[in-house]
């Protein structure tokens, strides 16, 4: 039922958004801050490790956009984003904004199309590179792998609780400890 | 060695390149003459004996060479290697070795780098665990290494460009998104001996010569772009190592002095030491206040950046309003360039140490080995051993615009600079024997800054294997005070509980604090780890190294065999040195810091002592024959080979 009502143009889609901002259904994500990222690609190794068992980029679920010359490295991985394009591009709905606010990929679903890779603003999307059927960050059941392999803390773990009411709620709390 | 499938340019091998023991199992041959490329087949019990990197480099060089061959001879290999623990989660797993016959040393022994960024990864992703290259293109080419294939693509379009822009054009070309590209600048090209090759448009692999290698062959760049999967043969070991490593990285002092300043951490300490030697080791200034690490932090930035799966940081972008606003902006400076360039030259300032590191970048030269030979000509020029005619200009310390402009000429090899390009030993045999005593080399091997009759550590580093003598091994860890907090077990190798600013300047202790320290760089750069974290901070123990192997390659290691076959690895080089003629005999610290003591400053009669040095060589040695033994038939301690 969340699921449905989280999907963009569905008829519940004002419930929803409406739990959201009550603070039940809060949106977690991974917070990039690209001016801290040293360009290790820590975060690429341990996110493939983590879901496949294994190393090489192109496995991984966040990947690091390199511009050497200038020292300049960006790390892309998915915003979960409150309207997901991937979502709404999806023709066999494998993927889908779940009771978390996150954008879940139903594997058995997937037909390997790669609308969602076209229709990704960020470009986070991606396909297997060896079945080809569409592989997304899923937060690692709330402990993100490259979140606690990341040294330089580019990557910060935002959890649903800590949303925007939540953080609100924490910087009063600092306030009115000084009074 | 058995030989597989022979393929000629551009065409595409099918391979299987997901590597399950973290050993490809394959070189590559590449002859860049016939355009041929070979596959061959590693044989299981050759990678499980010599591991990989440095070892399978040097045993390459030492069985398809001859003594007295030429560096520039085309049968003379260029090899670069990855270790089993490159590509995978184990911390600081990025480093490619390469090796060659070095063009700088006289006569030419072996030259060895290790190589920052993504390459070590990019090589065994790609599938391989060494390249061999031979032969010379009769065109400016480009190696494009990937996924199983070999491609040779033009590389004229980017022939003279600098090594930044080469890489970038290469990798453009070649197509490959993901990418580690080694590539050379205009000194590599006109084969200056001490030219360079620069990794990922930043990253000068650290020792001279191989850029000039790379150029005599016409080879540009070299595009290393692997996408092959790679599995820990035991993952969930692995994983909970690297965590561990990665644990104590972010408890160690040395680790956090790199992470906060890159390999110039040391210039604080040194800046303040009372121990610079100047203009050529015959100034001693009590300070050089303004030669500090943290002026270049608040001034230059110093922005950090990582190596592949590495935590530490220590690479160093150099920046900054004074310099951005004169359209300077680059990686790659390193501790033993800056101080260098600063010392042997006489330059007084950040700005201009930093003008001179970048302009021999930029060239694709060694910023450390063209300071030696301008210092020399300089030293000599002062003392009217030569004049204008030989240097081509009016030569004085601390002229920055006389040595960018000289460093513009040796690189491109224009007047003067076709001598100059030959580096400083070979010019300095063009002059008398006086002019030639002034410059301080162990066989063609340029002397760093800093002087060995202070830092005793340096002078039996360079004594025992110039090729393999870098600053923050013989230098740094024996003589730093402090440095016995990164690591308490160093307390005993040097029979010390606390190090002060004396110890720089002792024998204690350096013999053994020595081997330990190359023993186990060698060790990690086997097994494709980078040597800063074990040798400069001590944060990765032969322990450490033999527990990852395990949980990678699924074969047992211990620390003890380990450090013995990097033992082995070292008698390799140390024989090739010897069949070249370069015994214990020329193999010393240069004569004139036997002969004349420091003449003031706090550090004033320091001089080195032929006993004293002989004793701690003796110890040295024993040392690593100790370690040798001890690792049996499980190392490399038993190999008929060596």
């Amino acid at each position: 039922m969340a699921r449905e009502a989280l999907r963009p143009g569905a008829a519940g889609a004002a419930a929803g958004f409406g739990a959201l901002l009550r603070g039940r259904v809060m949106r977690s994500t991974v917070f990039v801050n690209a001016d801290l990222c040293t360009g290790c690609k820590l975060c690429e190794l341990v996110c493939a490790d983590a879901h496949e068992g294994l190393t090489g980029p192109a496995f991984s679920r966040i990947r690091v956009e390199s511009f050497p010359r200038v020292n300049a490295w960006f790390p892309v991985v998915c915003a979960h984003c409150a309207k997901p394009p991937c979502v709404a591009a999806c023709p066999s709905r494998a993927r889908s904004k779940d009771h978390g606010g996150l954008v879940a990929i139903d594997a058995e679903s997937c037909i390997g199309c790669g609308q969602c890779v076209l229709a990704c603003p960020l470009g986070a999307a991606s396909m297997h590179p060896d079945d080809g059927f569409a592989i997304g960050c899923d937060l690692c059941s709330g402990s993100p792998a490259c979140v606690e392999a990341c040294a330089s803390k580019a990557l910060r773990f935002v959890p649903g609780v800590l949303g925007a009411r939540g953080r609100r709620r924490n910087w009063a709390l600092k306030n009115l400890a000084r009074r | 060695m058995r030989r597989g499938g022979s393929a000629q340019a551009c065409e595409s091998v099918e391979m299987s390149t997901l590597i399950t023991n973290g050993w490809a199992g394959r070189r590559v041959v590449v002859n860049l003459h016939s355009r041929e490329i070979d596959f061959e087949e590693i044989p299981h019990a050759h990678l499980r004996r010599w591991i990989g990197g440095r070892a399978l480099n040097v045993l390459e060089i030492r069985q398809r060479t001859v003594p007295g061959l030429d560096a520039f001879n085309t049968d003379s290999p260029l090899c670069m290697a990855a270790g089993p623990l490159a590509g995978t989660l184990a911390p600081c797993s990025a480093a490619l070795h390469l090796a060659a016959r070095s063009p700088a040393a006289y006569p030419s022994t072996i030259a060895m780098a290790e190589i920052a960024g993504a390459a070590g990864p990019m090589l065994k992703l790609a599938g391989f665990d060494q390249i061999v290259i031979l032969g010379e293109s009769d065109k400016p080419v480009c190696l494009v290494v990937s996924d199983g294939t070999v491609e040779f693509r033009d590389a004229s379009k980017y022939w003279g460009f600098d090594p930044a822009s080469a890489a970038e054009a290469a990798k453009r070309e070649s197509g490959k998104a993901v990418a580690s590209v080694l590539s050379i600048g205009i000194a590599g090209e006109n084969e200056v001996r001490f030219a360079t090759v620069t990794a990922d448009c930043s990253w000068p692999a650290e020792a001279p010569g191989l850029g000039a290698v790379m150029g005599a062959r016409r080879l540009k760049a070299v595009v290393l772009a692997g996408s092959g999967p790679m599995r820990a043969c035991h993952g969930p070991l692995l994983r909970e190592k690297a965590k561990d490593v990665r644990h104590v990285f972010s408890r160690s002092e040395g680790i956090r002095a790199l992470s906060r300043a890159g390999t110039l951490f040391p210039m604080d300490w040194i800046a303040g030491s009372g121990a610079l030697a100047e203009r050529n080791f015959n100034a001693f200034p009590a300070g050089k206040p303004g030669l500090g690490t943290e002026e270049y932090l608040s001034r230059f930035k110093g922005l950090g950046t990582g190596c592949w799966s590495c935590p530490v940081d220590c690479g160093r972008f150099t920046g900054g309003e004074e310099l951005t606003s004169q359209g300077i902006f680059f990686g790659g400076l390193r501790f033993e360039a800056a101080m260098s360039v600063a010392l042997r030259l006489g330059l007084g300032r950040w700005i201009d140490v930093l003008k001179v590191c970048h302009e021999c970048m930029k060239l694709g030269m060694d910023p450390a080995s063209f300071a030696s030979l301008a210092a020399w000509l300089t030293d000599c020029y002062e003392r009217g051993m030569i004049d204008a005619r030989r240097t081509g200009r009016v030569m004085a310390w601390g002229d920055v615009e006389s040595v960018l402009a000289m460093a513009a000429a040796t690189a491109r090899r224009e007047g003067h600079g076709r001598f100059f390009g030959e580096g400083s030993l070979r010019e300095a045999k063009r002059s008398t024997d006086s002019a030639e005593r002034l410059l301080p080399h162990v066989a063609g091997f340029d002397w760093p800054a800093l002087d060995p009759r202070v830092f005793k550590g340096l002078s039996l580093s360079f004594a025992t294997a110039p090729h393999d003598a870098g600053p923050l091994t013989s230098l740094a860890c024996p003589a730093l005070p402090g440095f016995l907090r990164f690591s308490p077990g160093l307390g005993k190798i040097s029979g010390r509980e606390s190090w002060d600013a004396g110890f720089a300047a002792s024998w204690d202790g350096k013999a053994g604090l020595l081997a330990h320290a190359r023993l186990l760089a060698c060790a990690a750069q086997m097994a494709g780890v980078c040597r800063l974290p074990a040798e400069a901070a001590f944060a990765v123990s032969a322990r450490d190294l033999a527990e990852m192997l395990y949980a990678v390659t699924g074969e047992e290691f211990d620390a003890d065999g380990l450090i013995a076959a990097a033992a082995a690895v070292m008698a390799a080089e140390w024989d090739m040195m010897v069949k070249e003629g370069l015994g214990l005999d020329v193999l010393r610290p240069p004569a004139r810091f036997f002969a004349e003591p420091v003449p003031e400053g706090p550090f004033a009669g320091e001089v080195l002592r032929e006993k004293d040095f002989a004793g701690a060589r003796g110890e040295y040695i024993d040392a690593v024959g100790r370690a040798r033994g001890r690792g049996g038939e499980s190392g490399g301690g038993g190999s008929p080979a060596l």
